[in-house]
């Protein structure tokens, strides 16, 4: 009697069977919360200039002739 | 003393003159003839014919209430207390029959206060009585499969079961009994299965905070950093950012470039031709977290001193060319992004959980081939949420004549007459009366009953889930709330943020954040930096959640966020004031699923203590129906009048007869019909019931452990596999506990990282390679610049700068928008569902006693 109950509530399984998960672990319909932090890459980073700037001067006796002093 | 006449007296007396004596013994009326029926489920009834005295019988003057008794040869014992009735139909003949009922005047009062001491699990359950019939009498008799049972004579009312005979069992052999008055009868065929299938609802809910984690992750960009979630942040899917941060603990962005010079002139005063007589440097360098460099241009001037060149016409003419050094040069930063998040969950996850057994009786056959129709049923039942509290609410009867606490809620007995559909609430204690009040069903209005004040709830039943605490709001005295805990965090949680940089910061609080600090606790009431800007109020305590309060006065309840300091005040009757308005506890309700308002955590109701409870009341409920179906042979017997008067509705009886199938009917009296006459002999007429069971037992067992050695924990706290627990009624009917199985998101809260957790992930690879080629980019567009000679030719001009553009499109940006790197999370949702789960028991057999041998093969 009880399987003939069983086949009017649950036709589609036996007395003793397991009912079919509603849902399984981590498969809900709701699919997962995303974070995708600095995927763009944006901000385009930061630099910095730099600059060397060196000069010398030495010293060179000077001649006088009929054209100036050189 | 023999008595005069007999041998029936009737005395006409008051309704309190309760207790026979021998001023009862007298014939105010002439008795004719007597017929007592006591029938089960009836109060019982006498019928007697009298002489007419032709007066009115209900006049005013006379007494309705009567003693009916008879001499038994040794002293004259009662047959009924009773009274009146109604007038009899025939009034104008010698004699007339007149009808007495043994209905106490005490009756409703006595039945409740038996029903309130049998609401006890499993036999009561208000998961599956509507809230208007918690406190109902017969709705709190019917998993006991018992009647009310009023005694005829002393009037004290009990439950007597279907089978049960409190008063005994009484042996009848055949000359018990006359001859040839012996008769069965079978019923309807019994009702030998009947499937349950119930459901339950309730919202899964609860809320937390789970640090994530925190990552320390090197790049060219401030992507991650300026990305990076803020506190309160709705993700969705019931989850929000409670606290975050994001630093560059490089501080690249207060990284520039510093400048420095030094200059150095000879001071001699006698030089050598080649003595250096000036230096001159001047440098700018970055000051940072530099990832890579790359010089763009360079340029420089050998020095020469030659004090003996000539010119073209051989004079002295000396060379002197300053040796010089020029370099231009870019570099990109870094960020090493420090990271931590914390995030808050609101799970809200409606469930269901059904439960599908079937009990199926074992009884012998009666049909040989019965249709489905005739022997089972299915009983489908929806419960109340198991996940909100349930108030206990009483019937006006049982707390008639009782002293009544404020805050005490009841329901009028009778719902036929206007006001009977309210619910009441006492706003003034006292003792209530003993006649039912006229109740308003206007809400707030106050009706006096006895010195106790009701004030009417409305016409509405109030539902178990009463509403929270709320600022500003009007109240009217009788209102009932129930206060939810706010969510809260420690304060040093809140904190911690400020205290992972460096140096530390104040960290924002945000208005309405509730926090617990050692044992009080406080609200934000103003946003701002804590410790300086936020304003901060201190609260005793925070609601438990589970404890009604009921307004004793009108009034405007407190400001937003301070909750009165209800949690310090949850025992019965204790006050509370909130901004003139007076709280007062009444009394907490029952959660059924366990748990406080907004930390409904069990994923499960059935697979856990209170459920089986709550299962085993379904199953007393179709144990009573099949008890009741079962009783299905009827056995009837006349036996003499000193006998039968020994047998009543409260009695089993064992019927000894050959012509019975095993030679012998044991049953319950189902009626007793006591008659004299003057024409009749006096007899009493029996009928009683019998089960058609087996005779068989059910045994425990106790099952093995599934976690641990029961010798070292609580049979409370462990699973045994395989048990067969017995219900309450005794070894007639087990079944084996469910054990809960995941059927949803296999969240178990509180939750933890490990739980929410999917991905956790920075992606990426080391992008100095893909900056370098940017710079080398910038460095070949700036040598096409300064190695421009100033030909003004169009086409070299064009095809120079046309380079320049194309070397500048590899760009630091483009280089790290195509090897970005980042953060990834995942977490699970915590609202998903609705989850509905099965959960199929097994039970055994329900086994009964055999109260006739209907398969028996002995002839006896």
């Amino acid at each position: 009697m009880s399987q003939l109950f069983e086949g009017i509530v649950r036709p589609a399984q036996s007395e003793v069977a397991l009912p079919q998960p509603y849902t399984t672990p981590g498969q809900v319909g709701v699919p997962p919360v995303k974070l995708m932090i600095g995927r763009d890459g944006g901000g385009g980073g930061k630099t910095l200039s730099g600059s060397v700037s060196i000069s010398m001067s030495s010293y060179c006796e000077r001649h006088e002739n009929e054209k100036g002093v050189n | 003393m023999s008595p005069v006449a007999g041998p029936f007296y009737l005395a006409w007396v008051d309704a309190t003159e309760t207790t026979f004596g021998l001023e009862h013994h007298r014939m105010d009326e002439y008795v004719y003839s007597v017929r007592r029926t006591l029938s089960e489920g009836q109060k019982p009834v006498l019928e007697i014919e009298i002489e007419n005295p032709r007066v009115g019988l209900l006049s005013t003057n006379r007494k309705t209430w009567a003693w009916v008794s008879w001499f038994n040869g040794t002293t004259i014992v009662p047959l009924l207390f009773g009274h009146l009735v109604g007038n009899p139909v025939q009034l104008t003949k010698e004699t007339m029959t007149i009808q007495l009922i043994a209905d106490p005047k005490n009756y409703k009062h006595q039945v409740q206060m038996l029903a309130e001491s049998m609401k006890v699990l499993p036999y009561w359950d208000p998961v599956w009585i509507e809230v208007g019939k918690r406190d109902d009498p017969d709705k709190i008799l019917e998993t006991y499969a018992a009647f009310w049972d009023v005694h005829p004579t002393n009037h004290d009312v009990i439950a007597v079961g279907l089978a049960a005979g409190p008063a005994g069992n009484i042996d009848l052999t055949e000359g018990d009994y006359f001859y040839g008055s012996f008769s069965s009868t079978t019923g309807q065929p019994p009702e030998t299965s009947i499937l349950m299938d119930a459901t339950v609802p309730w919202t899964q809910s609860s809320r937390g905070i789970v640090y994530v984690g925190s990552h320390i992750v090197r790049s060219y960009s401030n992507a991650i950093i300026s990305g990076w979630p803020k506190p309160l942040t709705q993700l969705g899917s019931g989850w929000s950012v409670y606290a975050s941060n994001a630093f560059d603990s490089g501080h690249a962005d207060m990284a520039e470039s510093v400048s420095i010079s030094y200059s150095w002139q000879n001071k001699e005063k006698h030089h050598s031709n080649g003595d250096t007589m000036s230096l001159s440097v001047s440098q700018t360098v970055p000051k940072g977290p530099v990832g890579t460099s790359k010089v763009l241009t360079q340029s420089s001037q050998t020095g020469l001193v030659d004090p003996f060149a000539v010119d073209e016409d051989g004079d002295p003419s000396p060379l002197n060319i300053p040796a010089t050094y020029n370099e231009t040069s870019v570099h990109a930063l870094t960020y090493t992004a420090v990271t931590t998040l914390t995030l808050e969950y609101r799970a809200e996850r409606p469930r269901t959980e059904r439960v599908i057994f079937t009990i199926n009786a074992d009884v012998q056959p009666i049909l040989v081939d019965p249709t489905v129709d005739q022997v089972s049923e299915i009983v489908t039942m929806t419960g109340a949420d198991v996940g909100v509290p349930i108030i206990n609410l009483l019937n006006w009867t049982t707390v008639s004549g009782q002293h009544v606490e404020v805050g005490q809620v009841i329901f009028p007995d009778d719902p036929q007459v206007p006001g009977g559909r309210t619910a009441q609430i006492a706003v003034a204690e006292g003792d209530a009366g003993t006649e039912p009040p006229n109740f308003s069903d206007i809400l707030g209005d106050e009706t006096v009953d006895g010195t106790v004040t009701w004030s009417s709830l409305g016409s509405a039943e109030p539902p178990d889930n009463s509403r929270d605490w709320q600022f500003g709001s009007p109240i009217t005295a009788g209102t009932i709330i129930l206060p939810r805990r706010p969510f809260f965090a420690q304060l040093g949680d809140l904190l911690a943020p400020g205290q992972q940089v460096f140096p530390p910061q104040e960290v924002q609080l945000n208005e309405g954040t509730y926090f617990q600090s050692g044992s009080n606790f406080g609200v934000v009431v103003l946003s701002g930096k804590f410790g300086t800007s936020a304003q901060i109020a201190g609260l005793n305590s925070l609601p438990s959640g589970s404890t009604y309060f009921m307004a004793l006065n009108d009034g405007t309840t407190g400001p937003q966020y301070l909750i009165p300091d209800f949690g310090s005040h949850e025992t019965l009757h204790d006050r509370v004031t909130d901004n003139g308005i007076v709280w007062q506890s009444i009394g907490s309700g029952e959660i059924p699923i366990g748990g406080v308002p907004g930390e409904i955590r069990s994923p499960t109701f059935f697979c856990q203590e209170r459920g089986l409870r709550s299962l085993e009341y379904l199953a007393l409920v179709l144990r009573a129906k099949l008890q009741w179906r079962c009783r299905c042979v009827d056995v009837s017997f006349e036996t003499d009048w000193l006998t039968g008067y020994t047998i009543s509705t409260r009695n089993t009886v064992t019927l000894h007869n050959p012509d019975l199938p095993g030679g012998i009917a044991f049953g319950k009296v189902k009626t007793a019909v006591l008659s004299f006459s003057d024409t009749e002999p006096a007899i009493c007429q029996v009928t009683i019931s019998c089960l058609i069971g087996k005779d068989n037992a059910i045994e425990e067992v106790q099952g093995e452990p599934e976690y641990c050695d029961d010798d070292y924990c609580d049979d409370d706290y462990q699973f045994f596999a395989e048990a067969v627990v017995l219900l309450p009624t005794g070894s007639d009917l087990s079944y084996t506990p469910p054990t809960y199985r995941v059927i949803d998101d296999g969240l178990t809260f509180p939750l933890d990282r490990g739980q929410i957790l999917l991905v956790d992930l920075v992606h990426g690879t080391d992008q100095t390679g893909d900056v370098q080629s940017a710079l080398d980019s910038m460095a070949q567009a700036a040598n096409i610049v300064a190695k421009y000679d100033g030909t003004n030719a169009v086409d070299a001009v064009y095809n120079a700068d046309l380079q320049r553009q194309l070397l500048s499109a590899n760009s630091i940006s483009k280089a790290l928008e195509d090897n970005p790197t980042w953060i990834e999370y995942q977490f699970k949702p915590v609202n998903a569902g609705p989850f509905h789960s099965v959960v199929h028991v097994k039970f055994s057999e329900f086994t009964m006693e055999r109260g006739i041998d209907l398969e028996s093969e002995v002839t006896t």
